[in-house]
Protein backbone atom coordinates (compact mmCIF):
# COMPACT_ATOMS: atom_id res chain seq x y z
CA UNK A 1 0.00 0.00 0.00
CA UNK A 2 1.24 3.46 -0.88
CA UNK A 3 2.23 5.57 2.11
CA UNK A 4 1.94 9.33 2.02
CA UNK A 5 4.27 11.64 3.92
CA UNK A 6 1.32 13.93 4.58
CA UNK A 7 -2.46 13.48 4.39
CA UNK A 8 -4.46 16.70 4.25
CA UNK A 9 -8.15 16.31 5.05
CA UNK A 10 -10.18 19.09 3.43
CA UNK A 11 -9.52 21.01 0.21
CA UNK A 12 -10.34 24.58 1.30
CA UNK A 13 -7.80 27.41 1.57
CA UNK A 14 -6.13 25.89 4.67
CA UNK A 15 -5.77 22.43 3.11
CA UNK A 16 -4.61 23.67 -0.28
CA UNK A 17 -1.98 26.04 1.13
CA UNK A 18 -0.75 23.28 3.49
CA UNK A 19 -0.53 20.85 0.56
CA UNK A 20 1.14 23.39 -1.72
CA UNK A 21 3.76 24.25 0.94
CA UNK A 22 4.44 20.59 1.76
CA UNK A 23 4.58 19.41 -1.86
CA UNK A 24 6.96 22.22 -2.81
CA UNK A 25 9.30 20.97 -0.09
CA UNK A 26 9.18 17.46 -1.51
CA UNK A 27 6.66 15.77 0.79
CA UNK A 28 4.48 13.12 -0.83
CA UNK A 29 1.14 14.81 -0.16
CA UNK A 30 -2.51 13.93 -0.76
CA UNK A 31 -5.56 16.14 -0.22
CA UNK A 32 -8.95 14.52 0.42
CA UNK A 33 -12.00 16.69 -0.27
CA UNK A 34 -15.56 15.47 0.34
CA UNK A 35 -17.15 17.77 -2.27
CA UNK A 36 -17.24 17.05 -5.99
CA UNK A 37 -15.34 20.32 -6.43
CA UNK A 38 -13.21 22.21 -3.90
CA UNK A 39 -15.22 25.07 -2.39
CA UNK A 40 -18.66 23.66 -3.06
CA UNK A 41 -19.29 23.08 0.66
CA UNK A 42 -18.02 26.46 1.76
CA UNK A 43 -19.73 29.72 2.65
CA UNK A 44 -17.86 32.93 3.32
CA UNK A 45 -18.47 36.60 3.96
CA UNK A 46 -16.43 36.85 0.73
CA UNK A 47 -13.78 39.39 1.80
CA UNK A 48 -10.09 38.52 1.48
CA UNK A 49 -8.02 40.85 3.64
CA UNK A 50 -4.86 42.65 2.47
CA UNK A 51 -2.93 40.32 4.81
CA UNK A 52 -3.53 37.45 2.33
CA UNK A 53 -1.66 39.41 -0.33
CA UNK A 54 1.05 40.71 2.00
CA UNK A 55 2.02 37.25 3.24
CA UNK A 56 1.52 35.04 0.17
CA UNK A 57 3.32 36.01 -3.02
CA UNK A 58 1.20 33.67 -5.13
CA UNK A 59 -1.94 35.58 -4.12
CA UNK A 60 -0.76 38.54 -6.19
CA UNK A 61 -1.41 36.39 -9.27
CA UNK A 62 -5.04 35.84 -8.22
CA UNK A 63 -7.45 36.92 -10.92
CA UNK A 64 -10.95 35.60 -10.29
CA UNK A 65 -13.76 36.61 -12.67
CA UNK A 66 -16.28 37.56 -9.99
CA UNK A 67 -13.95 39.57 -7.75
CA UNK A 68 -14.87 43.08 -6.60
CA UNK A 69 -12.30 45.25 -4.83
CA UNK A 70 -13.77 46.99 -1.77
CA UNK A 71 -12.25 50.42 -1.25
CA UNK A 72 -14.84 51.62 1.24
CA UNK A 73 -16.90 50.17 4.09
CA UNK A 74 -20.06 51.67 5.54
CA UNK A 75 -21.71 51.15 8.92
CA UNK A 76 -25.45 51.87 8.92
CA UNK A 77 -27.19 52.38 12.26
CA UNK A 78 -30.96 52.06 12.57
CA UNK A 79 -33.37 52.64 15.46
CA UNK A 80 -36.09 50.61 17.17
CA UNK A 81 -38.58 51.60 14.45
CA UNK A 82 -36.25 49.98 11.90
CA UNK A 83 -35.41 53.39 10.42
CA UNK A 84 -31.85 54.21 9.46
CA UNK A 85 -30.64 57.11 11.62
CA UNK A 86 -27.00 57.56 10.78
CA UNK A 87 -24.14 55.97 8.91
CA UNK A 88 -20.47 56.48 8.37
CA UNK A 89 -17.88 55.14 5.98
CA UNK A 90 -14.16 54.65 5.94
CA UNK A 91 -11.53 53.77 3.35
CA UNK A 92 -7.91 52.56 3.35
CA UNK A 93 -5.58 54.89 5.20
CA UNK A 94 -2.68 56.51 3.37
CA UNK A 95 -0.67 55.67 6.49
CA UNK A 96 -1.55 51.95 6.49
CA UNK A 97 1.59 49.87 7.03
CA UNK A 98 1.98 48.19 3.60
CA UNK A 99 0.98 48.79 -0.06
CA UNK A 100 -1.98 46.39 -0.30
CA UNK A 101 -3.48 47.82 2.89
CA UNK A 102 -3.24 51.32 1.42
CA UNK A 103 -4.94 50.13 -1.75
CA UNK A 104 -8.05 48.25 -0.62
CA UNK A 105 -10.02 47.04 2.42
CA UNK A 106 -10.90 43.60 1.04
CA UNK A 107 -11.07 41.73 -2.23
CA UNK A 108 -14.52 40.13 -2.36
CA UNK A 109 -14.60 36.74 -4.04
CA UNK A 110 -16.72 33.62 -4.28
CA UNK A 111 -15.41 30.46 -2.65
CA UNK A 112 -16.55 28.49 -5.70
CA UNK A 113 -13.81 30.35 -7.59
CA UNK A 114 -11.18 30.88 -4.88
CA UNK A 115 -10.99 27.32 -3.55
CA UNK A 116 -10.57 25.57 -6.94
CA UNK A 117 -7.87 28.09 -7.88
CA UNK A 118 -5.92 27.39 -4.66
CA UNK A 119 -6.45 23.65 -5.15
CA UNK A 120 -4.95 23.94 -8.61
CA UNK A 121 -1.85 25.64 -7.15
CA UNK A 122 -1.46 22.74 -4.72
CA UNK A 123 -1.76 20.27 -7.59
CA UNK A 124 0.76 22.17 -9.69
CA UNK A 125 3.17 22.00 -6.74
CA UNK A 126 2.87 18.21 -6.91
CA UNK A 127 0.16 17.38 -4.37
CA UNK A 128 -2.34 14.66 -5.27
CA UNK A 129 -5.90 15.96 -5.01
CA UNK A 130 -8.88 13.67 -4.60
CA UNK A 131 -12.41 15.04 -4.60
CA UNK A 132 -15.66 13.22 -3.72
CA UNK A 133 -13.68 11.58 -0.93
CA UNK A 134 -15.02 11.96 2.57
CA UNK A 135 -12.83 10.84 5.43
CA UNK A 136 -14.95 9.08 8.05
CA UNK A 137 -12.24 8.52 10.67
CA UNK A 138 -8.54 8.49 11.37
CA UNK A 139 -7.12 4.98 11.18
CA UNK A 140 -5.25 3.39 14.07
CA UNK A 141 -2.86 0.46 14.22
CA UNK A 142 -3.07 -2.31 16.81
CA UNK A 143 -0.90 -0.30 19.17
CA UNK A 144 -3.41 2.58 18.94
CA UNK A 145 -1.13 4.86 16.97
CA UNK A 146 -2.57 6.80 14.05
CA UNK A 147 -1.61 5.16 10.77
CA UNK A 148 -3.72 7.09 8.26
CA UNK A 149 -7.36 7.75 7.49
CA UNK A 150 -10.35 5.72 6.32
CA UNK A 151 -12.75 7.08 3.70
CA UNK A 152 -16.49 6.45 3.84
CA UNK A 153 -16.15 3.77 1.17
CA UNK A 154 -13.82 1.91 3.54
CA UNK A 155 -10.62 2.68 1.66
CA UNK A 156 -7.56 3.12 3.86
CA UNK A 157 -5.06 5.82 3.04
CA UNK A 158 -1.78 5.37 4.87
CA UNK A 159 0.43 8.05 6.36
CA UNK A 160 1.32 9.01 9.89
CA UNK A 161 1.08 12.79 9.50
CA UNK A 162 -2.39 14.29 9.12
CA UNK A 163 -3.42 17.89 8.73
CA UNK A 164 -7.08 18.40 9.64
CA UNK A 165 -8.25 21.23 7.39
CA UNK A 166 -11.82 20.01 7.50
CA UNK A 167 -13.71 22.96 8.86
CA UNK A 168 -15.62 23.91 11.98
CA UNK A 169 -17.07 20.38 12.30
CA UNK A 170 -13.75 18.61 11.94
CA UNK A 171 -13.82 14.84 11.44
CA UNK A 172 -10.09 14.72 12.17
CA UNK A 173 -10.57 16.54 15.49
CA UNK A 174 -13.55 14.33 16.38
CA UNK A 175 -12.04 10.97 15.55
CA UNK A 176 -8.50 11.68 16.79
CA UNK A 177 -9.93 12.55 20.21
CA UNK A 178 -9.05 16.24 20.19
CA UNK A 179 -12.64 17.49 20.37
CA UNK A 180 -16.11 16.10 19.72
CA UNK A 181 -17.83 19.47 19.30
CA UNK A 182 -17.45 23.06 20.42
CA UNK A 183 -19.18 24.52 23.43
CA UNK A 184 -22.50 26.01 22.20
CA UNK A 185 -21.33 29.42 23.48
CA UNK A 186 -18.20 29.27 21.33
CA UNK A 187 -19.75 29.00 17.93
CA UNK A 188 -21.96 31.32 15.89
CA UNK A 189 -24.37 30.53 13.11
CA UNK A 190 -24.40 32.85 10.09
CA UNK A 191 -27.35 32.94 7.69
CA UNK A 192 -26.50 34.13 4.25
CA UNK A 193 -28.59 34.91 1.17
CA UNK A 194 -26.75 35.18 -2.13
CA UNK A 195 -28.25 37.57 -4.69
CA UNK A 196 -27.40 37.56 -8.36
CA UNK A 197 -27.12 40.88 -10.21
CA UNK A 198 -25.38 42.36 -13.20
CA UNK A 199 -21.90 43.81 -13.00
CA UNK A 200 -23.09 47.10 -14.49
CA UNK A 201 -25.89 47.61 -11.97
CA UNK A 202 -23.61 46.93 -9.00
CA UNK A 203 -20.94 49.19 -10.50
CA UNK A 204 -23.50 51.98 -10.70
CA UNK A 205 -25.22 51.47 -7.35
CA UNK A 206 -22.29 50.36 -5.19
CA UNK A 207 -18.93 50.73 -6.94
CA UNK A 208 -16.11 50.16 -4.48
CA UNK A 209 -18.30 50.85 -1.42
CA UNK A 210 -18.76 47.09 -1.26
CA UNK A 211 -18.88 46.28 2.47
CA UNK A 212 -22.02 47.38 4.32
CA UNK A 213 -22.71 46.59 7.97
CA UNK A 214 -26.18 47.06 9.41
CA UNK A 215 -26.30 47.78 13.13
CA UNK A 216 -29.66 47.67 14.89
CA UNK A 217 -31.41 46.88 18.15
CA UNK A 218 -33.87 44.66 16.25
CA UNK A 219 -31.42 42.09 14.87
CA UNK A 220 -27.79 41.04 15.42
CA UNK A 221 -25.36 43.03 13.27
CA UNK A 222 -25.91 42.15 9.60
CA UNK A 223 -24.04 42.75 6.36
CA UNK A 224 -24.36 43.21 2.61
CA UNK A 225 -21.07 42.41 0.86
CA UNK A 226 -20.75 42.86 -2.90
CA UNK A 227 -18.74 40.88 -5.40
CA UNK A 228 -18.58 41.67 -9.12
CA UNK A 229 -21.87 40.04 -10.14
CA UNK A 230 -23.70 39.30 -6.95
CA UNK A 231 -23.85 39.98 -3.25
CA UNK A 232 -24.27 38.34 0.12
CA UNK A 233 -26.78 39.54 2.70
CA UNK A 234 -26.84 37.94 6.11
CA UNK A 235 -26.44 38.04 9.86
CA UNK A 236 -25.50 35.73 12.70
CA UNK A 237 -25.15 35.12 16.39
CA UNK A 238 -24.10 32.35 18.80
CA UNK A 239 -26.00 29.11 18.14
CA UNK A 240 -27.55 29.27 21.61
CA UNK A 241 -28.53 32.97 21.35
CA UNK A 242 -31.65 32.70 19.16
CA UNK A 243 -34.97 33.25 20.92
CA UNK A 244 -36.98 33.15 17.69
CA UNK A 245 -36.33 31.65 14.28
CA UNK A 246 -33.26 33.23 12.64
CA UNK A 247 -35.60 34.18 9.77
CA UNK A 248 -37.44 36.57 12.08
CA UNK A 249 -34.27 38.63 12.50
CA UNK A 250 -33.28 38.27 8.84
CA UNK A 251 -36.69 39.64 7.85
CA UNK A 252 -36.19 42.70 10.07
CA UNK A 253 -32.94 43.38 8.29
CA UNK A 254 -34.44 42.92 4.83
CA UNK A 255 -37.24 45.36 5.73
CA UNK A 256 -34.74 48.15 6.28
CA UNK A 257 -35.18 50.73 3.56
CA UNK A 258 -31.42 50.95 3.00
CA UNK A 259 -31.12 47.20 2.39
CA UNK A 260 -34.19 47.23 0.12
CA UNK A 261 -32.75 50.12 -1.85
CA UNK A 262 -29.47 48.27 -2.42
CA UNK A 263 -31.31 45.17 -3.63
CA UNK A 264 -33.57 47.24 -5.91
CA UNK A 265 -30.82 49.42 -7.36
CA UNK A 266 -28.68 46.37 -8.12
CA UNK A 267 -31.66 44.44 -9.46
CA UNK A 268 -30.68 41.63 -7.06
CA UNK A 269 -32.48 38.27 -7.39
CA UNK A 270 -32.17 35.72 -4.54
CA UNK A 271 -30.06 32.90 -5.92
CA UNK A 272 -29.08 30.73 -2.98
CA UNK A 273 -29.76 30.33 0.73
CA UNK A 274 -26.79 29.33 2.86
CA UNK A 275 -25.97 28.74 6.50
CA UNK A 276 -22.72 27.99 8.22
CA UNK A 277 -21.11 27.98 11.64
CA UNK A 278 -18.03 29.89 12.69
CA UNK A 279 -16.13 29.88 15.98
CA UNK A 280 -15.68 32.86 18.27
CA UNK A 281 -13.12 31.62 20.77
CA UNK A 282 -11.39 33.09 23.78
CA UNK A 283 -8.40 30.99 22.79
CA UNK A 284 -8.01 28.16 20.25
CA UNK A 285 -7.15 25.46 22.85
CA UNK A 286 -5.89 22.14 21.49
CA UNK A 287 -4.69 22.34 17.89
CA UNK A 288 -2.53 19.20 17.66
CA UNK A 289 -2.14 15.66 18.92
CA UNK A 290 -0.16 12.55 18.01
CA UNK A 291 0.23 12.60 14.19
CA UNK A 292 -2.35 15.39 13.87
CA UNK A 293 -2.35 19.14 13.36
CA UNK A 294 -5.52 21.21 12.90
CA UNK A 295 -5.62 24.30 10.71
CA UNK A 296 -8.17 27.00 9.85
CA UNK A 297 -11.72 26.61 11.13
CA UNK A 298 -10.93 23.09 12.37
CA UNK A 299 -8.52 24.70 14.85
CA UNK A 300 -10.93 27.52 15.71
CA UNK A 301 -8.72 30.16 14.06
CA UNK A 302 -11.51 32.38 12.75
CA UNK A 303 -10.75 35.91 13.92
CA UNK A 304 -12.59 36.29 17.27
CA UNK A 305 -13.43 39.88 16.40
CA UNK A 306 -15.15 39.74 13.02
CA UNK A 307 -14.87 36.11 11.95
CA UNK A 308 -12.43 36.50 9.06
CA UNK A 309 -11.32 32.95 8.30
CA UNK A 310 -9.57 32.44 4.97
CA UNK A 311 -6.35 34.26 5.88
CA UNK A 312 -5.96 32.38 9.17
CA UNK A 313 -6.65 29.09 7.41
CA UNK A 314 -4.01 29.80 4.77
CA UNK A 315 -1.45 30.98 7.31
CA UNK A 316 -1.96 28.06 9.69
CA UNK A 317 -1.88 25.67 6.71
CA UNK A 318 1.52 27.05 5.77
CA UNK A 319 2.83 26.79 9.35
CA UNK A 320 1.52 23.25 9.82
CA UNK A 321 3.14 22.13 6.55
CA UNK A 322 6.51 23.49 7.72
CA UNK A 323 6.23 21.61 11.01
CA UNK A 324 5.17 18.50 9.04
CA UNK A 325 8.36 18.81 7.01
CA UNK A 326 10.47 18.91 10.19
CA UNK A 327 8.53 16.03 11.72
CA UNK A 328 9.01 13.95 8.58
CA UNK A 329 12.72 14.73 8.39
CA UNK A 330 13.24 13.80 12.05
CA UNK A 331 10.94 10.77 11.90
CA UNK A 332 9.00 12.05 14.93
CA UNK A 333 5.25 12.61 14.60
CA UNK A 334 4.48 12.52 18.33
CA UNK A 335 2.34 15.19 19.95
CA UNK A 336 5.34 16.41 21.89
CA UNK A 337 7.17 17.12 18.63
CA UNK A 338 4.13 18.61 16.89
CA UNK A 339 3.79 20.98 19.85
CA UNK A 340 6.09 23.28 17.91
CA UNK A 341 3.11 23.92 15.60
CA UNK A 342 1.31 25.60 18.51
CA UNK A 343 4.38 27.64 19.30
CA UNK A 344 4.58 28.66 15.61
CA UNK A 345 0.98 29.89 15.36
CA UNK A 346 1.10 31.60 18.76
CA UNK A 347 4.15 33.57 17.55
CA UNK A 348 2.38 34.46 14.29
CA UNK A 349 -0.40 36.90 13.29
CA UNK A 350 -2.83 34.14 14.33
CA UNK A 351 -1.67 34.16 17.95
CA UNK A 352 -1.70 37.93 17.92
CA UNK A 353 -5.46 37.92 17.17
CA UNK A 354 -6.07 35.97 20.35
CA UNK A 355 -3.93 38.01 22.75
CA UNK A 356 -7.04 40.05 23.55
CA UNK A 357 -8.84 36.81 24.48
CA UNK A 358 -11.43 37.49 27.13
CA UNK A 359 -11.45 41.25 26.43
CA UNK A 360 -12.38 40.70 22.77
CA UNK A 361 -14.93 38.12 23.84
CA UNK A 362 -16.43 40.65 26.27
CA UNK A 363 -16.62 43.26 23.52
CA UNK A 364 -18.18 40.90 20.95
CA UNK A 365 -20.75 39.59 23.43
CA UNK A 366 -21.38 42.95 25.08
CA UNK A 367 -21.59 45.15 21.98
CA UNK A 368 -21.09 43.39 18.64
CA UNK A 369 -23.52 40.53 19.15
CA UNK A 370 -25.77 42.38 21.59
CA UNK A 371 -28.62 44.20 19.81
CA UNK A 372 -29.76 45.74 23.15
CA UNK A 373 -26.85 48.15 23.03
CA UNK A 374 -28.20 49.55 19.75
CA UNK A 375 -31.20 50.89 21.65
CA UNK A 376 -29.13 53.71 23.14
CA UNK A 377 -25.92 53.75 21.08
CA UNK A 378 -27.73 54.68 17.87
CA UNK A 379 -29.67 57.66 19.40
CA UNK A 380 -26.50 58.72 21.23
CA UNK A 381 -24.37 58.80 18.09
CA UNK A 382 -27.09 60.54 16.14
CA UNK A 383 -27.74 63.14 18.85
CA UNK A 384 -24.02 63.88 18.95
CA UNK A 385 -23.75 64.24 15.16
CA UNK A 386 -26.99 66.21 14.92
CA UNK A 387 -25.99 68.43 17.84
CA UNK A 388 -22.80 69.41 16.08
CA UNK A 389 -24.02 69.74 12.51
CA UNK A 390 -27.72 70.70 12.45
CA UNK A 391 -28.97 73.96 10.99
CA UNK A 392 -32.28 74.03 12.87
CA UNK A 393 -30.92 76.62 15.28
CA UNK A 394 -27.94 78.93 15.51
CA UNK A 395 -24.76 76.92 15.97
CA UNK A 396 -24.22 78.66 19.29
CA UNK A 397 -27.60 77.45 20.54
CA UNK A 398 -26.96 73.93 19.23
CA UNK A 399 -23.58 73.76 20.90
CA UNK A 400 -25.16 74.96 24.16
CA UNK A 401 -27.77 72.18 23.88
CA UNK A 402 -25.20 69.49 23.22
CA UNK A 403 -24.19 68.86 26.83
CA UNK A 404 -27.71 68.63 28.31
CA UNK A 405 -28.76 66.44 25.37
CA UNK A 406 -25.92 63.98 25.83
CA UNK A 407 -25.76 63.95 29.64
CA UNK A 408 -28.60 61.41 30.11
CA UNK A 409 -26.58 58.86 28.11
CA UNK A 410 -23.59 59.12 30.46
CA UNK A 411 -24.48 56.43 33.04
CA UNK A 412 -25.10 53.68 30.49
CA UNK A 413 -22.24 54.88 28.28
CA UNK A 414 -19.74 54.85 31.13
CA UNK A 415 -20.97 51.47 32.31
CA UNK A 416 -20.55 49.94 28.87
CA UNK A 417 -17.21 51.59 28.28
CA UNK A 418 -15.85 50.32 31.57
CA UNK A 419 -17.32 46.83 31.23
CA UNK A 420 -16.92 46.01 27.54
CA UNK A 421 -14.57 48.49 25.92
CA UNK A 422 -11.87 49.42 28.45
CA UNK A 423 -10.64 45.86 29.01
CA UNK A 424 -10.24 45.58 25.25
CA UNK A 425 -8.45 48.92 25.00
CA UNK A 426 -6.12 47.90 27.82
CA UNK A 427 -5.29 44.60 26.16
CA UNK A 428 -4.64 46.16 22.79
CA UNK A 429 -2.50 48.96 24.22
CA UNK A 430 1.24 48.46 24.29
CA UNK A 431 2.53 46.93 27.51
CA UNK A 432 3.17 49.71 30.05
CA UNK A 433 6.49 51.48 29.48
CA UNK A 434 9.36 50.01 31.43
CA UNK A 435 10.54 51.81 34.55
CA UNK A 436 13.35 54.25 33.85
CA UNK A 437 16.80 52.80 34.37
CA UNK A 438 18.17 53.24 37.90
CA UNK A 439 20.60 55.81 36.54
CA UNK A 440 17.83 57.96 35.05
CA UNK A 441 15.72 57.52 38.17
CA UNK A 442 18.54 58.67 40.42
CA UNK A 443 19.07 61.71 38.22
CA UNK A 444 15.34 62.52 38.26
CA UNK A 445 15.20 62.28 42.01
CA UNK A 446 18.21 64.53 42.48
CA UNK A 447 16.74 67.15 40.15
CA UNK A 448 13.22 66.94 41.55
CA UNK A 449 13.85 66.47 45.27
CA UNK A 450 14.10 70.22 46.04
CA UNK A 451 10.63 70.83 44.56
CA UNK A 452 8.85 67.70 45.84
CA UNK A 453 7.61 69.20 49.11
CA UNK A 454 6.20 72.08 47.09
CA UNK A 455 4.46 69.71 44.66
CA UNK A 456 3.05 67.75 47.56
CA UNK A 457 1.55 70.92 49.06
CA UNK A 458 0.06 71.90 45.70
CA UNK A 459 -1.44 68.46 45.38
CA UNK A 460 -3.02 68.68 48.83
CA UNK A 461 -4.53 72.04 48.02
CA UNK A 462 -5.70 70.94 44.55
CA UNK A 463 -7.54 68.04 46.15
CA UNK A 464 -10.16 70.46 47.39
CA UNK A 465 -11.55 70.88 43.85
CA UNK A 466 -13.09 67.97 41.96
CA UNK A 467 -10.62 68.08 39.14
CA UNK A 468 -7.76 68.55 41.59
CA UNK A 469 -8.72 65.33 43.26
CA UNK A 470 -8.28 63.40 40.06
CA UNK A 471 -5.06 65.21 39.33
CA UNK A 472 -3.58 64.62 42.74
CA UNK A 473 -4.72 61.03 42.90
CA UNK A 474 -3.58 59.93 39.51
CA UNK A 475 -0.59 62.12 38.78
CA UNK A 476 0.82 63.00 42.14
CA UNK A 477 0.12 60.06 44.40
CA UNK A 478 2.86 57.70 43.32
CA UNK A 479 5.43 60.39 43.07
CA UNK A 480 4.72 61.94 46.43
CA UNK A 481 4.32 58.58 48.13
CA UNK A 482 7.68 57.45 46.83
CA UNK A 483 9.24 60.62 48.18
CA UNK A 484 7.58 60.25 51.56
CA UNK A 485 8.55 56.58 51.77
CA UNK A 486 12.09 57.42 50.97
CA UNK A 487 12.26 60.12 53.63
CA UNK A 488 10.80 57.71 56.16
CA UNK A 489 13.36 55.10 55.20
CA UNK A 490 16.16 57.60 55.56
CA UNK A 491 14.88 58.62 58.96
CA UNK A 492 14.48 54.98 60.03
CA UNK A 493 18.00 54.29 58.92
CA UNK A 494 19.25 57.25 60.90
CA UNK A 495 17.46 56.13 64.07
CA UNK A 496 18.81 52.64 63.81
CA UNK B 1 -39.58 36.10 -0.55
CA UNK B 2 -40.84 34.40 2.62
CA UNK B 3 -38.76 32.25 4.95
CA UNK B 4 -40.04 28.93 3.59
CA UNK B 5 -39.30 29.93 -0.01
CA UNK B 6 -35.87 31.17 1.01
CA UNK B 7 -35.16 27.91 2.85
CA UNK B 8 -35.92 26.05 -0.38
CA UNK B 9 -33.37 28.03 -2.35
CA UNK B 10 -30.65 25.39 -2.08
CA UNK B 11 -28.84 22.98 -4.36
CA UNK B 12 -27.89 19.43 -3.50
CA UNK B 13 -27.20 15.91 -4.61
CA UNK B 14 -29.49 13.76 -2.49
CA UNK B 15 -27.51 11.65 0.00
CA UNK B 16 -28.56 8.00 0.11
CA UNK B 17 -27.79 7.25 3.72
CA UNK B 18 -28.76 8.93 6.97
CA UNK B 19 -26.45 11.52 8.46
CA UNK B 20 -28.63 13.03 11.20
CA UNK B 21 -30.51 11.38 14.06
CA UNK B 22 -31.89 12.02 17.52
CA UNK B 23 -31.49 9.83 20.55
CA UNK B 24 -34.95 9.89 22.16
CA UNK B 25 -33.63 8.61 25.47
CA UNK B 26 -31.51 11.74 25.81
CA UNK B 27 -33.88 14.33 24.24
CA UNK B 28 -35.88 16.41 26.69
CA UNK B 29 -37.87 18.29 24.06
CA UNK B 30 -36.45 21.73 24.87
CA UNK B 31 -36.88 22.80 21.23
CA UNK B 32 -33.52 24.55 20.84
CA UNK B 33 -33.03 22.60 17.58
CA UNK B 34 -36.47 23.74 16.35
CA UNK B 35 -35.60 27.40 16.92
CA UNK B 36 -32.10 27.34 15.47
CA UNK B 37 -32.73 25.35 12.28
CA UNK B 38 -32.95 27.84 9.38
CA UNK B 39 -34.69 25.33 7.10
CA UNK B 40 -37.41 24.26 9.60
CA UNK B 41 -36.50 20.59 9.81
CA UNK B 42 -37.16 19.90 13.48
CA UNK B 43 -40.38 19.81 15.45
CA UNK B 44 -41.23 18.63 18.97
CA UNK B 45 -43.96 16.10 19.55
CA UNK B 46 -44.89 14.56 22.91
CA UNK B 47 -41.75 16.04 24.51
CA UNK B 48 -39.31 14.65 21.94
CA UNK B 49 -37.60 16.17 18.91
CA UNK B 50 -38.90 14.72 15.65
CA UNK B 51 -36.84 14.33 12.50
CA UNK B 52 -39.00 14.16 9.34
CA UNK B 53 -38.44 11.58 6.61
CA UNK B 54 -37.51 14.18 4.01
CA UNK B 55 -34.74 15.88 6.04
CA UNK B 56 -32.05 14.69 3.59
CA UNK B 57 -33.65 16.81 0.87
CA UNK B 58 -33.83 19.99 2.96
CA UNK B 59 -30.91 19.92 5.40
CA UNK B 60 -28.13 22.49 4.85
CA UNK B 61 -25.66 20.29 6.77
CA UNK B 62 -24.64 23.27 8.91
CA UNK B 63 -24.65 21.18 12.10
CA UNK B 64 -26.25 23.93 14.22
CA UNK B 65 -28.83 21.57 15.79
CA UNK B 66 -26.12 19.08 16.75
CA UNK B 67 -23.97 21.89 18.10
CA UNK B 68 -26.71 23.62 20.11
CA UNK B 69 -28.35 20.58 21.73
CA UNK B 70 -27.88 20.91 25.51
CA UNK B 71 -28.41 17.15 26.02
CA UNK B 72 -26.08 16.10 23.18
CA UNK B 73 -29.00 14.04 21.93
CA UNK B 74 -28.46 14.81 18.23
CA UNK B 75 -25.92 12.86 16.18
CA UNK B 76 -24.57 14.47 13.01
CA UNK B 77 -21.97 13.59 10.41
CA UNK B 78 -21.51 14.73 6.83
CA UNK B 79 -23.33 12.82 4.09
CA UNK B 80 -21.38 10.37 1.97
CA UNK B 81 -18.66 11.39 -0.48
CA UNK B 82 -19.71 13.68 -3.29
CA UNK B 83 -23.31 14.09 -2.08
CA UNK B 84 -25.25 16.61 -0.06
CA UNK B 85 -25.38 20.37 -0.20
CA UNK B 86 -23.71 22.19 -3.10
CA UNK B 87 -22.95 25.84 -2.56
CA UNK B 88 -22.55 27.53 -5.92
CA UNK B 89 -22.24 31.04 -4.55
CA UNK B 90 -20.54 30.67 -1.17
Amino acid sequence: MKRYDLIVVGGGPGGSVAAKTAAESGLETIVLERGVKPGEKNVSGTGLSPKCFRDFDFMREMDLPRMRVATMATLHCSDEENVEKLNFSFSPSARAPYPEAREFLTKNVYRSELDPWLAELAQKAGAEFRTSTRVSTVDRGEDGRITGVVTDSGEKIAGDLIIGADGVISTVARTSGIRERWDPGEVAMILNVDYGATRESIDRAIGGNALHYWYSSLFPVGYTFFSAEGFHAGLGNYVNWWKKSPHYYLKQMFELEGVQRQIDLCGGKPREFQNHMVTFLLDPKTTYGDSVMLVGDAAGFACPFEAEGVYYAMYSGMLAAKVALEAHAGGDTSASFLGRYEKAWRDSPIGEEFIGGDAIDGFVRGIGFNPDVGRWVVPLLNDAAYGLLNVAESHTASARNLVPTLTPYLPVLVETLVRDLMPLANKIAEPPPKKPSPKVERLLRRVLSPVLPFLARRAARAKKSAYGEVLSDVVMRDFVQTYVDEKAKEAGGAIR
Amino acid sequence: MNAKELAGLIHKTLPESDFLSVDESKCEGCGDCVVVCPVFIWSVDAGKAVLPDDYRERCLECGACWQVCPREAIAFDFPESGTGIIVFYG
